[in-house]
């Protein structure tokens, strides 16, 4: 099968906006939107909503899945993210965005400040969960997520819904 | 003193633990649970021993005997808590120095002197950090900034050298050393002294399936399977995913003569499951609450499983 092109992969990364502010509860397939949801349970009902349809796998389980479905690819280490690439370490897992379409332009930043409270500009690349107890569904950046890893790349190769564009 | 430093050296030395995996969101393999050691470690030993947890307050009871004899006057409690690095802003427990830890010697509290240990591939930087007031437990903010245009040049100049920090385009530069801290304290010279620890639980935990068995490995811990603790705890096993959480509690190797630990844990759901070893390798077995004695220690550690039904959106 082909690649989703990015413009598909738009309807990926709208679909997971509107997850934001969806408290993180770790709940898996039992993930709700608006309710509470994990990285693995969100991933998987946001892509299903969005029309790519996969059976449910833990963060753990999600790369021999995507290996014998037949479903994704993982991307080569020189190959170029797009919209809806799925982003995974090997305890999480998060939606890749440009943050380029006009509707995700005003939140492809994040302003953070330090210890000494001086002011830093965060660049997001991610939709994502966290972790009991910290912040709700939202964007993220993927080089600050994980210090000790850098994901692996996942990109749909499955079925594409009717509706969806081609370019 | 010289004798008693290099004992405390030796002792942390033996209580250096390993950094844990990779962490984040789904999973978490923990982290190492400060452990207690004393020193001089022969003249001390350990005679009741008893952990309390309260949904993720720790308190670890050890009565001591023997500071009081022997011919070196001075005995100290040596906490030592896992070294670390900047694990990322999906780290759940980014505070791994415990800065909550605190220590009580009969009921009083003890005041804590702090040995902080920071280091690269390339060498030692404690002093490096100390001579420019960084804080070596920077890397626990996420990400972990350091303002180097605060510094010196040729303080910063030395970090950079020592391979400590990393430039980043957004932040700055980015602290880049693992770190460790010791807590020690006076044991002052008493025939019978009781001990408390008290710190937050940083459990490992994950969310897996209940059908395949793969609960079994994590469940030997507590000496029991998902066979048997289907028959003890079935409700646990309704759903098709339990969240499993496997606590660590250091309770003192140091001359313990196999004291055997007392348990008391209340989980924050009432349908948590906790088991353990008990004598003879049978399982100990609670839920909502496990109380009991005779729980047995390796190399003076205790394991703790705990199993929940994953909860809705703001019950955890």
């Amino acid at each position: 099968m082909a690649d989703i092109t990015a413009a598909q992969g738009r309807l990926i990364v709208l679909e997971a906006m509107s997850w934001a502010d969806t408290p993180y509860s770790l709940v898996g397939n039992g993930s709700i939107k608006g309710q509470g949801g994990d990285c693995s349970g969100s991933t998987w009902r946001i892509y299903t909503a969005a029309g790519f349809a996969y059976d449910y796998r833990s963060t753990g389980a999600f790369a021999s899945y995507a290996a014998t479905s037949g479903l994704f690819r993982k991307l080569r280490d020189n190959e170029a993210r797009q919209d809806g690439d799925i982003l995974l370490w090997s305890e999480h897992m998060a939606i890749f965005s440009t943050f380029t379409s006009p509707l995700e332009a005003p939140l492809r930043t994040t302003p953070r400040v330090n210890r000494n409270h001086r002011p830093w500009t965060q660049v997001n690349d991610m939709w994502t969960a966290h972790y009991t107890g910290g912040p709700a569904y939202g964007t993220g950046a993927s080089q600050y997520f994980s210090a000790t890893e850098t994901p692996d790349v996942y990109r749909w190769t499955g079925p594409t819904p009717a509706a969806a564009p081609a370019r | 003193m010289n004798a008693l430093a290099s004992s405390l050296a030796a002792a942390a030395c033996a209580l250096l633990l390993v950094a844990t995996p990779a962490l984040a969101d789904d999973a978490s393999a923990g982290v190492e649970p400060p452990r207690l050691g004393f020193a001089p470690d022969d003249l001390v030993s350990v005679r009741e021993r008893q952990v309390h947890l309260d949904r993720r307050d720790v308190h670890v009871r050890v009565t001591l005997a023997g500071t009081g004899a022997g011919p070196t006057p001075h005995r100290l409690g040596l906490v030592a808590t896992p070294s670390f690095k900047w694990r990322g802003d999906g780290d759940p427990y980014p505070t791994r120095q415990y800065p909550e830890l605190a220590v009580r010697l009969d009921g009083r509290t003890v005041g804590l002197h702090d040995s902080v240990h920071a280091e690269t591939p390339q060498g030692d930087i404690t002093a490096a950090l100390r001579a420019a007031h960084v804080d070596p437990f920077v890397i626990a903010d996420s990400p972990p900034v350091v303002d180097t245009d605060k510094l010196a040049a040729a303080q910063a100049q030395a970090l950079r050298d020592a391979g400590a920090l990393k430039p980043d385009p957004q932040a700055g530069e980015l602290a880049m050393w693992s770190a460790r801290r010791d807590a020690w304290f006076d044991l002052p010279a008493r025939a019978r002294a009781v001990l408390d620890v008290s710190y937050l639980a940083r459990p490992a935990f994950a969310l897996q399936p209940t059908q395949d068995g793969a609960l079994d490995p994590t469940l030997r811990k507590a000496c029991t399977s998902t066979a048997a603790l289907r028959q003890k705890a079935g409700d646990v096993f309704a759903g098709e995913q339990v969240i499993v959480e496997d606590y660590v509690f250091d309770v003192a190797a140091a001359d313990a003569h196999g004291a055997p630990v007392a348990l008391d844990l209340r989980g924050g759901i009432a349908s948590t499951v906790f088991a353990a070893c008990g004598a003879n390798g049978a399982s100990l077995v609670g839920t909502g609450r496990l109380a009991g004695s005779g729980v047995v220690a390796e190399d003076g550690r205790v394991h703790v499983v705990a199993l929940s039904l994953p909860q809705a959106a703001g019950q955890r």
